[in-house]
């Protein structure tokens, strides 16, 4: 038997959800070359290039996990004493990270995403960092390109000051940081981690309707983001 | 059901191994990783795609996908000979999926039942890519795991019975069988879905 031929069209239409994004591309590989043991501080780099979109890869995930081990408890910051919200500056606790040199990753081309209908399936050749984002419609086209470290580092001091005040029950202060970010760096690589701070900001001060819209967003531009189980808990509800 | 800190802090042990000073004689030469990495970035869609799929939870999908890419650059060698690195990296694939979904099953998450039945009734704007997908991914769990796979990569990745039979390491008789159940499946549970909610007491939005 052949499929029905509106299941065919659920299937076609399902294609593009299940497609991940250039950010999981680019997460996974930072965390996939630690693991082989490419990480290569001492590299030679051969053209001297660093590649900074490896390492803010690195950076921008690990600043996702103090968002949310800061959010549940103490079990993540007793392992690993950095991702206490207080004293290390961001600078400080990221230093390996953004020196790390990734020599065989060369520089990340710019990601231009376009809204609107994509190929279902991407083709065999597709580079994840170079592919339309096929799942989620988006406001507007969104480029993001390699950043420097100082923005970078700028970027996740904003982040980890509005966690911390979060954290620290402050949530009013905690958005304003959330907003400077916002303001600063619409587009930057920590968007996501801002996003859910915010949502749970929101809910900290009870706009609710407010924390709901932002999860909306938040998932429609990260529909697998590592933060959905902790928006899943909070006043935004469901994911 | 997922836990957060257990996924976090699998990440931040990974994150934190690339903090460490490389091992002398532990890294991989330039050659060997440079083209484990084209493979990687050629192949993450297709296996990214299929594990979730499969029905790993969306917060687990990037420890999946990596944990199949990690076994893939151990037994690079392993794939001397094939005629296919999908269908080898999907048999990979299916050995951590099982693993995964023991602890990281995805949760149910179905559209709007009205916006469904908009869209089979022929409104294409009905659903977009993600209600499209969460459906789907419903209506997958209810096929058995030998189904599943042959229906994913059949239907939604379409490979040929050949790979299908190559990628699940069973013969092509045996693929077309059960797409055929899985075909009749699926729309079995589809139309489950549509008549569950036309029933009186059925969902509601």
């Amino acid at each position: 038997m052949s499929l029905d031929p509106r299941t065919r069209a659920l299937l076609d239409r399902a294609k593009g959800g299940f497609e991940p994004t250039p950010h999981d591309a680019v997460v996974v590989e930072a965390a996939l070359i630690a693991v082989v043991g490419a990480t290569a501080a001492g590299a030679v780099t051969g053209a001297g290039k660093l590649a900074t979109m490896g390492s803010a890869a690195i950076a921008r995930a690990m600043a996702g996990v103090f968002l949310v081990s800061g959010a549940i408890g103490g079990t993540l910051a007793l392992a690993r004493p950095a991702s206490q919200e207080t004293k290390s500056s961001p600078v400080t606790a990221l230093s390996s990270p953004i020196v790390v040199r990734l020599t065989l990753v060369p520089p990340a081309p710019v990601i231009v995403e376009e809204p609107g209908e994509t190929p279902a399936v991407a083709t065999a050749t597709a580079r994840p960092r170079l592919a339309p984002h096929a799942g989620v419609p988006r406001a507007e086209p969104r480029a993001a390109k390699p950043q420097d470290t100082s923005s970078l580092s700028e970027e996740l001091a904003l982040v980890r000051e509005g966690t911390s005040r979060l954290h620290a029950g402050n949530a009013v202060a905690a958005l304003a940081s959330f907003d400077s970010h916002a303001e600063t760096f619409p587009r930057g690589l920590l968007e996501e981690e801002r996003c859910a701070g915010r949502v749970l900001a929101l809910c900290a001060l009870g706009r609710k309707s407010d924390a709901r819209d932002q999860a909306v967003a938040l998932r429609a531009s990260h529909p697998a983001s590592a933060h959905a189980a902790r928006i899943r808990e909070s006043c935004a509800g469901s994911w | 059901m997922n836990d957060v800190r257990t996924v976090d802090a699998r990440m931040l042990a990974r994150l934190e191994q690339a903090l460490q000073p490389s091992e002398t004689g532990a890294r991989p030469t330039e050659g060997t990783l440079a083209s484990f990495l084209d493979l990687y970035r050629e192949h993450f869609p297709f296996v990214w795609r299929t594990v979730g799929q499969m029905g790993v939870d969306p917060t687990a999908i990037a420890d999946a996908v990596q944990d199949v890419f990690v076994v893939v650059h151990r037994r690079r060698a392993d794939f001397e000979g094939r005629s296919s690195v999908q269908t080898w990296l999907f048999g990979i694939a299916r050995r951590v999926v099982a693993d995964y979904r023991k602890a990281y099953r995805r949760r149910p998450a179905t559209p709007t039942e009205p916006a469904v039945l908009d869209f089979l009734a022929g409104d294409d704007d009905a659903l977009n890519k993600l209600e499209a997908s969460d459906l789907v991914s419903t209506l997958l769990d209810t096929l058995d795991d030998a189904k599943r796979e042959v229906f994913v990569l059949a239907e939604l990745e379409g490979m040929t019975m050949a790979e299908i039979a190559e990628a699940t390491s069973t013969n092509p008789n045996t693929v077309s069988a059960r797409l055929r159940a899985a075909r009749a499946a699926f729309e079995s549970a589809l139309l489950e879905h549509q008549t569950g909610e036309d029933a009186p007491g059925g969902r509601q939005r």
